[in-house]
């Protein structure tokens, strides 16, 4: 299983929804999620690659793959080029600092909102750690 | 046996940013809180509404804990310093120690003279503001009275220099600057934060230069500041939401999006500055510019 395939999304989904801490630090939050890795053809990520989380009240309702066009829906864009989401996925980078350094980068949504999210944010990664998922095959 | 640096042909290492930050604070960092005019500050505090004074109020309350924290806090990384023997380094912080207890004297002052408040303000401190300033902070600096590894050291600084001075004080400042000073009003009080901002820059300066040495010296202090730093942000963000209080009508007409970007700044330079010092010897970072460290003059 890959990241940032319908499968992967889909798992997150499972860990989201039974994590309790998600749950709690999350209760408020109800805007869709998108995650995007940036398109790099020298690691075999040809074009940019995003998932969607619909995320409403400490619940994932729905995770799977959309296309760039489809992004539009998502209140929250949050991405990176592959190389920093495997440091991220292999906690080599910690997430709140690399928002915080742009190095994660919030394409679309309003920091001062998020930034009331925060713990949210720390399960949510969380969540994304237990669920797993290869890189592409250039990166590994 | 004890070994006599300044007799020995060792003397005292005048280059290194310490002894540099020593000799700035000599001159800096010797104004007086007794001295500042808070005449027209009086005046001004009447003409306040009531939800400008009360955020003035809350500003001052976590400032005032602020300093008497960091006032009380200090010390074991005092020790730890003069424990390695690291004299120049130790000159520097009896300036630093010093310096926090004038802002403790100067936050005091002001809600003395000003405000004229008689009860306790401890009510404006959030349930993140406890957090660091209860719990984080006093756990770190006094962990070191047991522990004087490297790792401790770091989780000291970091939770000192970077988070409560670095990240959250110089957010604090900015919020006076964009209330009052924007407005030309208190003008003793500005005055009084102008000076706070110029030593705290020295704070901050050592600190960086010592988490620089710290990870240039100790491979694995990298990863430690990193995971301290992660372990700590969601309370600091915490705190800068907790000043801003987005729940209110926002006084001054301040902007929230505002401060969680220039609370983001400033972590950004922190810490893009401590990653320059992975790829450096420790005889460059003796030698790092004032300027590099965001010294003020
Ligand atoms: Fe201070
Ligand atoms: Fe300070």
């Amino acid at each position: 299983m890959e990241v940032f395939t319908d499968e992967w999304a889909k798992t997150w989904q499972v860990e989201l929804n039974k994590s309790e801490q998600y749950r709690t630090s999350a209760t408020t939050w109800e805007w869709p999620l998108a995650l995007k890795m940036q398109r790099d053809p020298s690691v075999g990520v040809p074009e940019d690659r995003a998932i969607l989380l619909d995320l409403y009240h400490g619940q994932c309702r729905d995770a799977r793959v959309v296309s760039t066009e489809d992004l539009s829906s998502a209140t929250y864009v949050i991405s990176a080029d592959p190389y920093t989401w495997k440091q991220i996925f292999e906690r080599k980078l910690e997430p709140i600092s690399s928002i915080m350094r742009g190095k994660l980068a919030l394409e679309k949504g309003n920091m001062s909102t998020l930034s009331q999210y925060v713990m949210a944010a720390k399960h949510l990664v969380e969540c994304a750690l237990s669920a797993g998922g290869e890189m592409p095959e250039g990166l590994k | 046996m004890r070994v006599t640096q300044t007799t020995t042909e060792r003397g005292l290492n005048q280059s290194i940013l310490p002894m540099r930050l020593y000799q700035k604070a000599k001159k800096l960092g010797i104004w007086d809180p007794r001295d500042i005019d808070l005449t027209q500050d009086k005046e001004d505090w009447k003409g306040l509404s009531d939800a400008e004074q009360q955020y003035v109020l809350r500003l001052c309350s976590m400032f005032q804990a602020g300093e008497e924290a960091v006032t009380r806090d200090l010390l074991p990384l005092v020790r730890v310093i003069s424990l390695e023997g690291r004299l120049e380094e130790e000159m520097y912080l009896t300036t630093f120690l010093w310096e926090e207890a004038k802002h403790t004297e100067m936050f005091r002052l002001f809600l003395d003279d000003v405000v004229g408040v008689k009860r306790d303000i401890t009510e404006f401190h959030g349930e993140n503001y406890k957090k660091i300033f209860y719990e984080f902070l006093p756990e770190a600096m006094e962990a070191l009275i047991q522990d004087q590894s490297p790792e401790a050291q770091a989780k000291a600084s970091v939770t000192y220099n970077m988070i409560v001075e670095g990240t959250l004080a110089e957010t604090g400042y900015h919020a006076f600057y964009t209330s009052l000073k924007r407005l030309n009003k208190m003008p003793g009080l500005i005055s009084a934060i102008d000076y706070l901002k110029k030593d705290e820059s020295r704070h901050i300066g050592y600190g960086t230069y010592l988490l620089s040495r710290l990870i240039c010296e100790n491979e694995n202090i990298w990863d430690v500041v990193n995971s301290h730093m992660e372990t700590l942000l969601p309370y600091a963000i915490g705190v800068v939401n907790e000043i801003i209080t987005p729940d209110e009508n926002m006084p001054f007409g301040l902007n929230i999006d505002e401060f969680i970007n220039f609370a983001m700044k400033q972590f950004q330079f922190r810490m893009d500055t401590l990653e320059r010092a992975r790829t450096r010897n420790v005889d460059e970072i003796y030698l790092i510019s004032e300027e590099s460290v965001g010294v003020l003059r």
